[in-house]
């Protein structure tokens, strides 16, 4: 299975002291056993790294999330490319979306795959034809 | 070796590296890659206890909170 994991989806599975860590948590142990295969924008990893790192107030741990995420095989990083930013800047200007929730709509556009996020906002405002997913509809 | 010319060999080393990363995210998502003698990286075993390892330091210092919230709050900056 291929999704789009959004930047909330990490930082609740890597966080045990997060609000939706038990939901998010057997997301991220399917892509360790490479059940899933995740597709995200570089951004993604940016907002983990940092909202972890002022959890935590530690630049360890910060460095750690980065080296060990932008390194695991099971998630495929993307660049954000000018043509990316062009058809991102679409969806923004369709949905009214923050410019990061247009970039990862993007990326589940492009591939044609689902968006999964805890972000109630984006799934309500996405364009239709962009399936948008949260954790406990994954349930199998 | 020229400042300039140390530069282009490291953003060329960076560009092969990943280059080599994706291909091998490609080949582990085909489920192949342990099979395949090419993937020299970690196993799925050794992926757990690096993230089991990371998630314990995490919750030992982390303040938590709502992810939603903050990624939201991140994207409004």
């Amino acid at each position: 299975m291929r999704l789009v994991i959004d930047s909330n989806i990490f930082i609740s599975s890597l966080d045990p002291k997060d609000i939706f860590h038990s939901e998010c948590y057997p997301i991220f142990e399917k892509i360790l056993n490479f059940e899933i295969e995740a597709l995200c924008p570089a951004l993604v990893l940016v907002e983990t790294a940092c909202v972890l790192r002022r959890r935590t107030n530690s630049v360890e741990v910060s460095r750690n999330v980065y080296k060990s995420l932008s390194s695991l095989p099971g998630i495929n990083w993307f660049d954000i490319t000018l043509a990316v930013a062009e058809r991102a800047c679409l969806i923004g200007a369709k949905t009214g979306l923050k410019g990061g929730d247009a970039i990862v709509l993007q990326v589940a556009e492009e591939h044609g795959i689902p968006l999964l996020t805890k972000d109630k906002e984006i799934k309500q405002r996405a364009p239709a034809g962009i399936l948008v997913v949260e954790p406990d509809e994954m349930q199998t | 070796m020229e400042q300039e010319e140390r530069i282009s060999l490291i953003n060329e080393i960076k560009q092969i590296e990943r280059e080599l990363y994706l291909k091998r995210s490609q080949l582990a998502s085909t489920g192949d890659a342990e099979g395949s003698g090419i993937y020299q990286g970690l196993n799925a075993t050794e992926w757990k206890d690096v993230f089991s390892r990371c998630t314990e330091e995490i919750g030992r210092l982390s303040s938590g909170g709502n992810s939603v919230e903050d990624v939201a709050s991140e994207r409004q900056r």
